[in-house]
């Protein structure tokens, strides 16, 4: 891959990295009360505030604001939580694992699942295998995940007994039992993003059958399975790579409600309470952080189109 | 490869969407009890003639619950959709039939805005504005533009050359005549279809955020919050979870097949977030 | 060597069966160049799809026999067709360019067949697939090996498409329209290349086109089609010097001069 392509990339994340967190910084600057009356909570009076605000900077214009408060957020100071009083990066620094357990686990749940589910639908077009996949594929596709997290819970947990609901293990305490709790919940997200990734792939797979690279590796005297993994595949996943781009977001997304349902300390769980407790340090740093990795997946995914698209150039 | 064949995703989703949103209208005027009314003695009751769905931990009826936490779902949902659908049909039609500067920006706020996820983008609103139906409301449509936009864009950029459009403009129609007389009808199929996937999405984000305890707060019924309640007793009541879970379901699957039939044909690989 | 006896395919995609291809009936000579004339529609493309075992699923054989040495495809069963496929018959398509597999390096491609039908090793497979890529004039074989198809031109990937169809040195290589998307003078020479391999490899090619004066420039036989009917065959020269239908003296009557192929090329692009 060529070095000048990836510099000029990298150049374009820095500065989308700059954009994004900017405007979630300027999101919070708009807060009804400031972040100086929220400190001092009930003891505040008019003159207190004002010494406060000059003491934080609040009194200095956004940008200025903004370039102190990414120099500190890039030297690891993520400020600090209204509520506990604690560092933010020691609140957020032990969470992050587990949510990015989780998203990693769902992930690849759904490229496990639903690259063979696709491709199989794709070969047997019409066939009552594809149509039988297609209506299990619809309805598993309208199932909310937190849903599906419940209908989880009460069959495997409470009915089957194959796991204690809101027995959550920490990474710290047993890293395998961390993983095996992990595994209802990553269920109920993979799920349904899996059946939309079927259906992409499915489509994608149909359409590239009946190019005409198809009809000369036939003519070469490919198997029918060579055709599909050797030329159609490769073809077919193109246009899958944006959805699962997309797919990553959303599992993130997704991880913030099932943590809720299967009772996980994870990063959602901290983003809710902070929310409810208006703890403004706290959501902002998370949600900076998670459209960081939103920014940053895009940028991998676009390298990966040029690895496996070589008529991607680098215009 | 011309063989007719019949839009069973379009007659699916058409009856199951029409009959969903019946029951959410219903929802808004009508219920068999008093959906806050307690009692006792039928604390937990399961699914009977009486109490079709059961009652929760109050007693409440969970038909009449879920009927007006429908509704509300079908007034979030719609209202987002007119905001959302209203400011980004206009938008775009605007930016894809003028093009220029406008639309280079308004392009590129909506790339980024695209590739987030609306619940996330949802939580920061609420975490701004604080919780609550009209919250919601105004959080997830102004969300719902730029998706809105990009589909009514697109539509007007290849609308806007079409033999048509010239011939209007040469009896001498208004910029304005002719984007909202002559183009829009043509988007219509289109922007039907975006309206589809657009309800889900608020249905689903409604429910989603209403369950964290952030979206529709009491009274108002909603079918997010009765899930979350509905854990408490799952092993008890298992059917508190599993009537509100199956309206969104039912609705989700409603309109996600209506989208797809009414796509059908225009050659796209769909799919729905 | 190759025996068509009575062949009827029809198309099955609207209610009433369309029929394509009617009581068509050759036969083929190791090493001879045989030509099939034809407007489009005419048949000539499904027949050469029969015969490589192609055909959508809508169409059906309804009668007829298709002889290679004296076997029937038509009741040869896929594993049979499958080890002829790219082995002792080949076959290259109209468009160079949706023919080729754009996610995969050309050398792969060319040498694909010999991955398929033979047991070589990687360093083999790569020497024979430089040789014929160079057999088919093209430059730089070495550099060509790693490139994708997007990055040569059109007479280029043509050139690619029949070192691939030839690494194996079948006995028959269809030519499907080979030279229609290319321009005038690259056409001309792809002409002028697979006269050279059946001079010099004896392979057979089974040339198909709309073109009679292409025709009549490398055929030794030629075979005059018209909806799906043989109108007329025979020796080129007697073919084009005294036709005996009056579809073909229609044909030869219309055979595009300078002026006139300029301007269709025209209103193709």
């Amino acid at each position: 891959m060529n070095i000048k392509y990836i510099a000029k990339k990298t150049g374009t994340l820095i500065i989308t990295l700059l954009i994004v967190s900017f405007l979630s910084f300027l999101a919070f600057q708009i807060i009804p009360g400031d972040a100086a009356l929220s400190k001092l909570g009930t003891a505040a009076t008019a003159e207190k505030a004002e010494a406060l605000r000059q003491e934080m900077g609040l009194n200095q214009p956004v940008l200025v604001r903004y370039g102190r408060w990414l120099a500190d957020f890039v030297r690891g100071d993520m400020g600090t939580s209204y509520s506990y009083s604690m560092p933010v990066r020691e609140m957020i620094g032990s969470k992050l694992p587990i949510t990015l357990a989780i998203t990693m686990i769902s992930f690849l749940m759904i490229l496990i699942l639903s690259v063979p589910l696709g491709l199989l639908a794709g070969k047997h077009e019409g066939k009552s295998l594809d149509r039988a996949l297609t209506v299990v594929n619809q309805i598993v596709m309208s199932v909310p995940g937190f849903f599906l997290g419940i209908l989880i819970t009460y069959l495997f947990g409470l009915v089957l007994k194959w796991f204690v609901p809101g027995g959550y293990i920490s990474y710290t305490e047993s890293f395998s039992g961390f993983l095996i709790y992990l595994i209802p919940p990553c269920i109920a997200i993979a799920l349904p993003k899996c059946a939309m990734g079927v259906k992409m792939l499915r489509g994608s797979v149909i359409q590239e059958l009946q190019s005409d690279y198809v009809r000369t590796a036939i003519s070469r005297g490919c198997r029918e399975n060579t055709v599909l993994y050797r030329h159609v595949l490769r073809n077919a996943l193109i246009p899958v790579l944006t959805f699962w781009a997309m797919t990553i977001a959303d599992i993130v997304a997704g991880s913030i409600i099932i943590e809720q349902v299967f009772t996980i300390p994870g990063l959602g769980t901290m983003l809710i309470t902070s929310i409810s407790n208006r703890d403004y340090p706290v959501v902002q740093c998370i949600i900076v952080l998670i459209a960081g990795l939103v920014v940053i997946v895009n940028f991998i995914v676009d390298l990966l189109y040029r690895r496996i698209d070589p008529r991607i150039t680098g215009q | 490869m011309k063989r007719k064949e019949r839009n069973y995703n379009l007659i699916l989703g058409g009856c199951l969407a029409a009959l969903m949103i019946a029951f959410m209208v219903v929802g808004l005027f009508y219920t068999p009890y008093d959906p806050d009314a307690m009692s006792g003695p039928s604390k937990f009751a399961g699914p009977s003639l009486q109490h079709l769905f059961g009652c929760d931990h109050f007693g409440r009826d969970i038909f009449s619950r879920v009927l007006t936490g429908s509704g509300t779902t079908f007034f979030v949902a719609v209202s987002t959709i007119v905001i959302g659908g209203g400011i980004g049909t206009l938008a775009g039609a605007f930016t894809g039939y003028f093009g220029g500067w406008l639309d280079e920006i308004l392009m590129r706020i909506n790339d980024a805005v695209a590739s987030f996820p609306s619940i996330l983008l949802a939580l920061v609103f609420i975490s701004i504005l604080g919780p609550g139906k009209y919250n919601v409301i105004l959080a997830l449509g102004v969300i719902f533009i730029p998706s809105f936009a990009r589909i009514v864009r697109s539509e007007f950029i290849s609308n806007k050359e079409k033999d048509y459009v010239k011939s209007a403009r040469l009896m001498g129609a208004s910029h304005v005549r002719i984007m909202f007389v002559h183009i829009l009808p043509n988007v219509v199929p289109t922007l039907l279809s975006a309206i589809a996937i657009g309800f889900n999405n608020a249905v689903l984000a409604e429910a989603g955020m209403s369950y964290l305890g952030i979206g529709v707060q009491p009274p108002d019924a909603s079918l997010g919050r009765m899930l979350a309640e509905s854990q408490t007793y799952l092993s008890r009541a298992p059917w508190c979870a599993v009537f509100p879970g199956l309206t969104v379901i039912l609705l989700v699957l409603g309109f996600g097949l209506l989208s797809d039939g009414l796509q059908k044909g225009r050659g796209s690989v769909s799919c729905w977030r | 060597m190759l025996e068509i006896k009575h062949l009827t395919i029809s198309f099955y995609d609207s209610p009433v069966p369309d029929v394509v291809l009617s009581d068509f009936s050759m036969t083929m000579e190791p090493g001879e160049i045989l030509g099939i004339v034809g407007e489009s529609g005419s048949g000539k493309t499904m027949m050469a799809l029969a015969l490589m075992g192609l055909l959508k699923k809508t169409a059906r054989i309804e009668s007829g026999e298709i002889l290679w040495m004296g076997k029937d495809l038509l009741r040869a069963s896929e594993e049979e067709l499958r080890s002829l496929r790219g082995n002792e018959i080949s076959m290259i398509f109209q468009e160079p360019m949706t023919s080729l597999n754009p996610v995969l390096p050309v050398g792969m491609q060319v040498e694909e067949s010999l991955k398929i039908h033979t047991d070589m090793g990687k360093e083999e497979r790569k020497k024979k697939a430089l040789e014929m890529m160079k057999a088919a004039e093209l430059p730089n074989p070495g550099e060509l090996y790693h490139k994708y198809p997007h990055q040569l031109s059109g007479g280029m990937r043509q050139r690619v498409m029949i070192a691939s169809a030839l690494v194996l040195n079948p006995r028959v290589m269809i030519a499907d329209e080979p030279t229609t998307a290319l321009d005038v003078t690259i056409q001309a020479e792809i002409l002028k290349l697979l006269q050279k391999i059946n001079r010099e490899k004896k392979t057979a090619i089974l040339f198909i086109s709309h073109d009679l004066g292409v025709v009549r420039k490398l055929c030794d036989r030629a075979l005059v089609m018209h909806q799906g009917v043989t109108v007329e065959q025979g020796n080129i020269e007697s073919l084009f010097e005294s036709p005996k239908e009056d579809y073909t003296r229609k044909l030869l009557s219309s055979i595009p001069t300078r002026e006139t192929r300029l301007r269709r090329r025209k209103l193709h692009e």
